[in-house]
């Protein structure tokens, strides 16, 4: 597991690539049920990650928030006519953004990792529930963005692995 | 002059937001060319003139390292000056990369300033 202190300063940083990203506020959410506000069949996107480490990051959000993100992304109004092959696009760039800057605060600068292709797919908001390793909530201007790490089991996250930012 | 630009990455996304800091920077461009991998991309440099790559580095089917390695070792493409724009941050990469004659190396999510300056260098354009 990722000490708390560690885990703490990489959701503030998650927080602030999520807004470079997306041109929206995101501010890191510890008090709020990580499945509030996602619609019966959330957005996921998902890649792994493998080199000095191997590992997971998934990203889950509602139908109104990807919409939302792919507008901002895509830089135009109307969010709610955007073809749905923008919208799980915009959503897989997410998630490649954010595992890029992931592995940089877990693993530091001189670590190398193959990243996989993003895959994207519709589940349950209960999946939560096998993924409690490390979930990184957002508010993200009233919605839900989670962020979810998964790191095999023998990874140490000691304080020689710096956290660049 | 007008450029004829090559945009290599599998995100439709990230061709959509290069191509518009294109238009919002002014810089002149006869044609963008998009390509999803390194592999179409290779196919349209056999064929046409390009004056400037931004390529990702991740991408199914031949990946941004492929495709540069290709690209330094054959003669007529030798002055082609190409920008890498990705996720990936780690500084041996980034030494590999500056070593194959990258121009600039940039990582997501940049502001498009960075990316308006790198191409104003890369196309020897003052930066305005």
């Amino acid at each position: 597991m990722i000490p708390k202190e560690r885990l703490n300063i990489i959701h503030t940083e998650i927080g602030r690539v999520i807004q470079d990203a997306t041109f929206m506020l995101a501010e890191p959410a510890t008090d709020q049920d990580a499945t509030e506000g996602l619609s019966v069949e959330p957005h996921w996107a998902h890649i792994s990650y493998s080199g000095s480490a191997e590992g997971n990051i998934y990203i889950c959000a509602g139908d109104e928030l990807a919409r939302t993100i792919a507008g901002n992304m895509l830089g135009t109004d109307g969010y709610d006519s955007l073809p749905p092959e923008r919208v799980i696009d915009s959503f897989k760039e997410l998630a490649n953004i954010l595992t890029g800057r992931m592995i940089l605060l877990l693993y530091g600068r001189q670590a190398l990792f193959r990243l996989s292709v993003p895959i994207y797919f519709r589940a349950c908001p209960f999946e939560f529930n096998n993924m409690s390793d490390n979930v990184l909530m957002y508010n993200c201007e009233g919605m839900i963005l989670n962020v979810i790490l998964t790191v095999k089991e023998g990874d140490s996250f000691d304080k020689d692995k710096s956290i660049d930012s | 002059m007008q450029y004829r630009i090559m945009i290599v990455d599998d995100s439709s996304t990230i061709r959509d937001i290069i191509e518009k800091v294109f238009i919002i920077a002014k810089i002149p461009v006869r044609e963008f060319i998009e390509c999803n991998n390194g592999k179409e991309a290779l196919n349209i440099l056999n064929k046409k003139w390009i004056d400037l790559v931004i390529t990702d580095l991740s991408m199914p089917v031949m990946d941004g390292y492929s495709l540069i390695k290709e690209i330094r070792s054959r003669r007529e493409f030798n002055a082609l000056p190409v920008i890498v724009v990705s996720t990936q941050g780690s500084e041996k990469q980034k030494e590999e990369l500056k070593t194959m004659g990258v121009v600039d190396i940039l990582q997501k999510p940049f502001f498009p300033e960075q990316i308006r300056d790198s191409i104003a260098i890369s196309l020897g354009r003052g930066i305005q």
